[in-house]
Order: C-alpha cells, then sequence, then structure tokens
C-alpha cells in the first residue's frame, strides 16, 4: 500500500476519529471517517477504499454488521478490526 | 356454566376468541364479568368491599383480587362444575336465569342512560342501575343452590310470578326478590340499591314515587317479558315519561346483548322463563351440556397441570433444577417420553441443551450454533416458529443424533421468548412418538402456555443468576463498557502524543518524555484490563523479569524532577547502593510501588522539602536475604491519631500539620503493631488508596513494608507548626529471591520505632 492510499475509519467516538485522522494524515494517507456503522455502510456503498479500520464496539449498526455488509456485497478492501473483546467467539464473528 | 367459565378461562389464558377482545384489541375480563352473575357473585362473596373497591366495578375488583386470585376462583369453579351432576331441569333454569341477567343489566343500564337526569353522578348511577339490573333475579339462583329440586318444581308449578312469589314464600319463608336484596345488603352494597331488587315485583302503583334506582328495575324486569311489551310504553310514560322512541333504543340494544349471550350458551331466550322446555329439546339439551362439559373438564385439568408446571418451574433454583421441573412439566401435560430445553446465549450465539432427565446428562454436551440450516433447532430458534421434525436423509447429523437420544420417531421444537425482552431466548424440544402424533396436534395451545411459561422462568433465571453472583453476567457487562469506555479517551490522548511526537523532531529529552507518557497510559490500561479478570478466577501471573531497582529508581526520579518535583521545590536526593542485587519480578509493581511511595511523599509537603529514595542490598531477616527501599522525607509527618489507619484502602486520611498540632514527640509515637497498614500521608484532597495498593504489591511479592514518622510540632507562640526533626520514612523490604513468604513480624529489629504494616 503506497502512502496515497485511502483508508475509511471507523468509530463511533469522535475524539478518536479527529486523532486517529490526524495521524494517519501525518503518514500521507488519505483518510475518510465514518462515525458509526450506518455511516460506513453509506461510505463502502458510495467509494472505494483500500483499508478500513474499524471499531467493532459500536451502538445500533456494530463492526460485525459492517464486516457482513463487506463480505455480502463482496467489496474487496483490507479490513484491520479495533476491537477490545479477545474472547474466540468475538474474534470468530469478525470473518 | 360450563360455557361461561370456558370462555373464562381462556380469557384468563389469553387465548380468548375475537368476539370477547374490546375495541382496542385486548381481551376484556371486566366486560366477560360484569356480564356474568355467576362469576361475579362469586368474586363478591370473596372480596371486601370499600369505596375505593365499589361493588359495581368489575375492573377494580380484579385488581383488588389480582388475576392469579380470580384465575384461581375461576380453575376452582370450573373444576367443581366438571365433577358436578346435573339436570336437564337445572340447566335449563340457570341458562334462562343467566340470559334473563343479561338481559336485565342491559336493559337497566340503558334506561338509566335515557331516565337520568344529566350530572356529574349519573355514570356512577349507571353503573349501578347495571349491577342491579344483573342481579336482579339472584335470589332465585340461591334457593335453587339450597334447594335445587323442591324449588325446581315449585317454579315448574307456577303459572305466574305472583304464585312463584307466594309459593316461595309458603316454601321458604322469603322470597326471591328480598332474599336477593338481603344477599346483597350482607356483601355491603347500599341498601337504595338492595331496594331495587326487593321491590321489582310490586305492582306499579306501588312504586310511582320511589327512587329511581327501584323505578329502572322494576321496568325493566317487566321489558325482559315479551309479553308485558304492548303496556311497556304506557309504564315508561307513567314512570318516567319516556317517550316510545327510546323505549325501542333500549329493547333493541338488550336484544343485541341478548343476542350475543345466547349464541355463547347455543340457547335462545325463552319468554316464559321459568317453565319447563318442551321434552323433545331435553336430549339436545342434555348432549350439549355434556359436550360443553367435557370441554370444560379438559380445559380445566390442563390448567390445573399447568399451574403446577408452573410451581415446579419457579421452584427450580439452579440450572440443573430448572431442567428437571421443565421434564417433569413436560411429562406431566403432555406425556411424552424425554425433553430438552435449548438455552440460548448471546455471547457465543449459540443454543446450549439443558435434559429434562437427569440421567441423561451426556446430552447437555450438546451445543448448536444459531445459524440458518445448520440445525432444525437452529432454523425453529431464528424463525421463531415451531417444527414437527421427522427423520429423513437429508436431515443434519446433530439432529439425527438427538432423535436417536431421544429414542423417539419425530421430534417438535418451540421458540421460547424471553417474557421480559420480547426477544427470542431458547428452544423447546420434545420427543413425540408416532403414536403420539394426532395428540401432538392437539395440543398447540397448551405448549403455547407452556412456552410463555419457560420464557418467564428463563428472563427471571438472568436475574437471579445475576443476584446470586452465579454469573454476574450483568456486573461484568458494565465493567466490560465501563473498561471501554475509559480505554477510548487513553486511545485519544496517545494519538495525540504521537503526533506531538511527530512534530518534536528529535529532541531526545521531549521524545523520552513523550515516551514515557505512552507508557504511563499503557500501565494504565492494563490496570484497567485487570478488572476484567473474575474474582475466583486465579489471578494472571505476571511476566518476571530480572529487574535493576537503582535502575527503576534512576528513571522514574528523573520524571518526577522535570514536572511535580521542579513545580513545587521538592529536592530528590538518592542514596542508591551500587551493589544491588537484581529481583526477579514484575518490573510493574516494582513502578508502582516507587512511584507510589514518591508521589505520597512529596503530596504530604506543604511548601517544598527533600525527599531521600534510598537503596540496600545487605539487609538479611531469618536468613534471607532482602532489599531495602527507604523513601524518607522532611514533611510533617504522620500523626498518631491516623498511623494507626495507614494503609486503610480509601481512607481520606493523611499528615497534616493540623492533626500533628497536638505535643506528640518522636519518642511516643513509635507504633509498633499497626497490623492493617493503610493510609496515606498526603494534603488535603488526596484519596489514600496509594499506600494501600504499595501495601498490596509489596505483600504479593512477598515482601514487607514499615513506617517511621515523627509529626511537626506547634510552637505556642506563632501557633505555627515547627518541621524541625519532623518527616517520614517509609521502608520497603524485598526478597531478593521473590517468593510470598510469610516471616514473624517481631523479627523486623531493625529499629524499635518501626510500625510493622505487613
Amino acid at each position: 500500500m503506497t502512502n496515497n492510499s485511502k483508508i475509511l475509519l471507523v468509530d463511533d467516538e469522535p475524539g478518536m476519529l479527529a486523532s486517529s485522522k490526524a495521524l494517519l494524515e501525518t503518514a500521507e494517507y488519505e483518510v475518510v471517517i465514518a462515525q458509526g456503522g450506518k455511516a460506513a455502510i453509506e461510505k463502502l456503498e458510495q467509494d472505494e477504499f483500500d483499508l478500513v479500520l474499524l471499531d467493532m464496539n459500536m451502538p445500533e449498526v456494530n463492526g460485525h454488521m459492517v464486516m457482513e455488509f463487506i463480505n455480502d456485497k463482496l467489496i474487496k478492501v483490507a479490513v484491520v478490526v479495533l476491537s477490545g473483546d479477545f474472547d474466540f467467539n468475538s474474534v470468530a464473528r469478525a470473518f | 356454566m360450563p360455557e361461561l367459565l370456558l370462555c373464562e378461562l381462556n380469557v384468563l389464558q389469553g387465548s380468548a376468541t375475537s368476539h370477547l377482545k374490546d375495541e382496542s384489541g385486548d381481551v376484556s375480563l371486566e366486560k366477560l364479568l360484569s356480564g356474568d352473575m355467576f362469576l361475579y357473585a362469586r368474586l363478591l362473596s370473596s372480596t371486601s368491599l370499600n369505596d375505593e373497591r365499589p361493588y359495581f366495578s368489575p375492573q377494580q375488583l380484579i385488581q383488588g383480587m389480582g388475576r392469579d386470585g380470580l384465575k384461581a376462583m375461576v380453575r376452582q369453579a370450573a373444576t367443581q362444575m366438571s365433577f358436578g351432576q346435573t339436570s336437564p331441569s337445572r340447566v335449563r333454569f340457570l341458562k334462562q336465569l343467566y340470559l334473563q341477567s343479561v338481559l336485565t343489566r342491559t336493559l337497566s343500564e340503558q334506561l338509566a342512560l335515557h331516565v337520568l337526569p344529566e350530572s356529574n353522578d349519573k355514570n356512577y348511577l349507571i353503573q349501578q342501575a347495571a349491577f342491579c339490573g344483573l342481579f336482579l333475579n339472584i335470589g332465585a339462583l340461591v334457593l335453587e343452590q339450597v334447594y335445587s329440586k323442591s324449588y325446581l318444581e315449585i317454579l315448574a308449578k307456577s303459572e305466574n310470578t305472583a304464585e312463584l312469589l307466594n309459593a316461595e314464600r309458603n316454601e321458604y319463608g322469603i322470597d326471591h326478590a328480598e332474599l336477593g336484596a338481603q344477599l346483597l345488603l350482607s356483601w355491603g352494597v347500599e341498601r337504595l340499591c338492595c331496594d331495587a331488587l326487593q321491590y321489582h315485583h310490586l305492582d306499579i302503583s306501588q312504586i310511582l314515587d320511589a327512587t329511581p334506582m327501584v323505578k329502572i328495575a322494576w321496568l325493566a324486569n317487566q321489558l325482559a317479558d315479551e309479553a308485558a311489551h304492548l303496556e311497556a310504553p304506557l309504564w315508561a310514560d307513567a314512570l318516567f315519561d319516556l317517550k316510545d322512541v327510546s323505549l325501542m333504543e333500549t329493547w333493541e340494544s338488550a336484544q343485541a346483548a341478548l343476542n350475543h349471550a345466547s349464541q355463547t350458551l347455543k340457547v335462545s331466550y325463552s319468554t316464559t322463563r321459568y317453565l319447563p322446555l318442551p321434552t323433545s329439546d331435553d336430549v339436545d339439551v342434555l348432549n350439549q351440556e355434556k359436550t360443553a362439559l367435557k370441554q370444560l373438564r379438559k380445559n380445566a385439568e390442563a390448567d390445573n397441570l399447568l399451574a403446577l408446571a408452573r410451581e415446579g418451574l419457579s421452584n427450580a433454583g439452579s440450572q440443573d433444577e430448572l431442567g428437571q421441573a421443565m421434564g417433569s412439566a413436560a411429562r406431566l401435560l403432555f406425556g411424552h417420553g424425554e425433553s430438552l430445553l435449548f438455552i440460548y446465549s448471546e455471547d457465543a450465539d449459540s443454543l446450549s441443551c439443558l435434559t429434562g432427565t437427569p440421567s441423561r446428562n451426556e446430552l447437555n454436551q450438546i451445543v448448536i450454533r444459531c445459524e440458518p440450516d445448520r440445525s432444525v433447532i437452529a432454523d425453529c430458534f431464528l424463525g421463531n416458529s415451531a417444527i414437527l421434525q421427522s427423520p429423513s436423509e437429508q436431515q443434519a447429523v446433530i439432529d439425527k443424533q438427538i432423535l436417536s437420544l431421544l429414542g423417539t420417531d419425530n421430534f417438535c421444537c418451540e421458540s421460547l421468548v424471553n417474557s421480559h425482552t420480547d426477544g427470542p431466548c431458547g428452544v423447546l424440544v420434545l420427543g413425540i412418538p408416532l403414536q403420539q402424533i394426532d395428540n401432538y396436534k392437539k395440543q398447540t395451545s397448551l405448549r403455547y402456555e407452556f412456552c410463555l411459561e419457560l420464557g418467564k422462568k428463563l428472563a427471571g433465571k438472568q436475574e437471579f443468576l445475576t443476584a446470586e453472583g452465579d454469573v454476574i453476567a450483568g456486573y461484568e457487562r458494565r465493567i466490560r463498557e465501563t473498561i471501554h469506555e475509559a480505554n477510548n479517551p487513553l486511545g485519544i490522548i496517545k494519538n495525540y502524543l504521537q503526533l506531538l511526537s511527530i512534530k518534536q523532531g528529535e529532541d531526545t529529552k521531549i521524545q523520552s518524555e513523550i515516551s514515557f507518557m505512552k507508557s504511563e497510559i499503557d500501565r494504565v490500561s492494563g490496570i484497567l484490563e485487570k478488572l476484567k479478570e473474575k474474582p475466583e478466577e486465579p489471578e494472571e501471573i505476571e511476566q518476571s523479569v530480572s529487574v535493576n531497582i537503582n535502575s527503576v529508581v534512576t528513571s522514574l526520579l528523573n520524571m518526577f524532577s522535570g514536572s511535580f518535583a521542579a513545580s513545587e521545590s521538592i529536592n530528590i536526593e538518592t542514596s542508591l547502593d551500587s551493589d544491588l542485587p537484581e529481583l526477579t519480578c514484575n518490573e510493574n509493581a516494582i513502578r508502582q510501588i516507587i512511584t507510589n511511595l514518591v508521589k505520597n511523599s512529596a503530596e504530604a509537603f506543604e511548601d517544598g522539602g527533600t525527599l531521600l529514595v534510598k537503596t540496600a542490598g545487605n539487609f538479611y531477616m531469618n536468613g534471607n536475604r532482602y532489599i531495602q527501599l527507604i523513601v524518607k522525607d522532611n514533611g510533617p509527618g504522620i500523626a498518631a491519631s491516623i498511623l494507626d489507619k495507614l494503609f486503610a484502602s480509601g481512607d481520606n486520611v493523611k499528615s497534616d500539620a493540623g492533626i500533628s498540632s497536638s505535643k506528640i514527640n518522636s519518642s511516643n509515637i513509635s507504633t509498633s503493631n499497626i497490623s492493617t497498614p493503610n493510609i496515606s500521608t498526603k494534603g488535603g484532597s488526596h484519596m489514600g488508596s496509594g499506600l494501600s495498593i504499595v501495601k498490596n504489591l509489596v505483600a504479593e511479592l512477598g515482601g514487607q513494608i514499615s513506617c517511621q514518622t515523627t509529626p511537626a510540632i506547634s510552637t505556642v507562640e506563632s501557633g505555627n507548626k515547627s518541621r524541625k526533626n519532623s518527616g517520614t520514612e517509609i521502608t520497603v523490604l524485598l526478597p531478593v529471591s521473590v517468593s510470598k513468604q510469610n516471616t514473624s513480624l517481631n523479627t523486623l529489629t531493625k529499629n524499635n520505632n518501626s510500625a510493622d504494616l505487613s
């Protein structure tokens, strides 16, 4: 992935979105932010990304649902899952 | 009557037919009750009336008794009736009396609506009139219940009402009108209302000036008799000046109510009320009665069994007991063999099996993932539907295994709904032998009721387990959520630190400080993560590494010197033993011990001071070598009054010059037996949990901690405290070979004034 790659950053926490975006931009990535799963799905429908940084624990439409959407629509994108849950079932559901 | 009790049982079980539902679609038990004089009378007999629960408001009476109480009453009546004997004339009498009560009730209500003047009390009076109409002839019911055959004979012989009343008075000393009034009076119904019953058979000339309720009840009784219809308008006019039109409206609405009741009872209302029906009808009447009784018996039995099942389920405390109660209840209700309960686990998104038979515990190993087409049980859960499963080649192996384990030809699955959340919570599986298939099809509503009970139990089970701490599911969830919430701002801070680090370039000192901040944030995250550990789980053994305490002290003090020490004029000195052996232990624990001790001392200073951190590696006790870590300050010291609380978890107690103004000198503050170390020695705003953490960490490393202090003394002249020679010295002993040790406290003899805090 080159440094002009496009990243979709998904989190429900605005502070996390802003700080992570600023940080990623220092490395010259193009960063699109989506606050929550619903916004993420909208962005994925409209645009193409090289990478999705996806928080799993979000209210309403969570990261698992976004993953289901990506898998169902056969969207070709690398996804890095960000989660505090380390139990097996939670991890298994993310794939 | 069986037909009525069937309706009431159905309503109470929540499976009433549509004609019993009110406009909002809810089943109206009140509506049903207010038209059934038999059940209403039972209810009134067992309820104490007062202003808050007036006799004419079924709704409030039901509230007073509770739905369960009412249900028990209906169940009892149904059971009694299903085993009672009956005769055609009795059945006919009861049905006619019931229909008549429906008719007079509606007529009285409608008449009251038309004749009573508008007032604030009008609704109350209309309800009262309806009540009087319903119970107008309850006296006849009482006589029939008491004298049965003889009363039915009197009824058959009487040509008209006057003859009947005379015969009643001659035979029983009271007629049914007066008896009805007496009964209502005994229930606490007001006198004027009872009068309506007592005088409803008098001649019109005797009631012309009576109270409206008496006149309404009288006219309603006349209108109920078709033979009186020709004269009715004249009477209505004489009593109320009522026009023909409104009388017709009254009659029509009463007729509609009567038709509805006739359909329920499957019998038409006889205008010649008390006379026997033609003999040819008797066979039909009895057959009809037998069919209704049979159905009632069946429903009453099922209802009683459900009550037993409910009791068994509610007594189940543990998971095993729940399985057994479910198994017993299923056998009781459905008569089949095995039953299984699959309980949904949201975390695992799977269904775990719980067997109803204690000897079949191997079934408890079955866990089915909630995904389509994996098992008919998962499909049942996902589709929230009932499924009857028969053997087939295509079925999943787990389904074949379940059939084989159940030992039946078929099994059915019923999804269960959590009564609190309305979400699916499990699946009931019943093994069904081939010969029971027909029976299975007839038991749909019973299975539905049983599943409702299981859904209630499973909803309650979660609460129970949470309350008992078996799972502490709710508590753990809250902790996970809190940790997640707390980690968010920490992550944001780390991100900005990283940004800062990038912007600052290669300034080594700044980079080192930023790096330190990031590692401290990681430490907070680690501390938060430890909250997730369950109390019963052994604490995760932190990775032990070789630790040079001098290096840790140097690194930490470098940071402190540039932060609070500089801003608060605190001079930090060190005296580090260069021959200090290394410890094999958790470095984070050492860092936390030193940090807490240094910060604790530093925060006790009011206007700066000197802090000494000393290490020594040549301390021996009971043949074991220890490293000494001493943190000494020349602050205000710790007063004796709080010294004995030192290291108490979370106490807001700290060293304070004000407290130490009591004249205590260093020789009499020595404390040799502080068995519960704990307390902060800080200024006013700090919660003193730091030292209790240090104490726990030291204990974890097999070490000991002690405190030696000299409080500041206040001088009389100035009122200020003298800090000359005051201060605190905390000594930590860490075994070089770290293992949990239980060294006797009295062997710690280095200093007689040391406070033993281990």
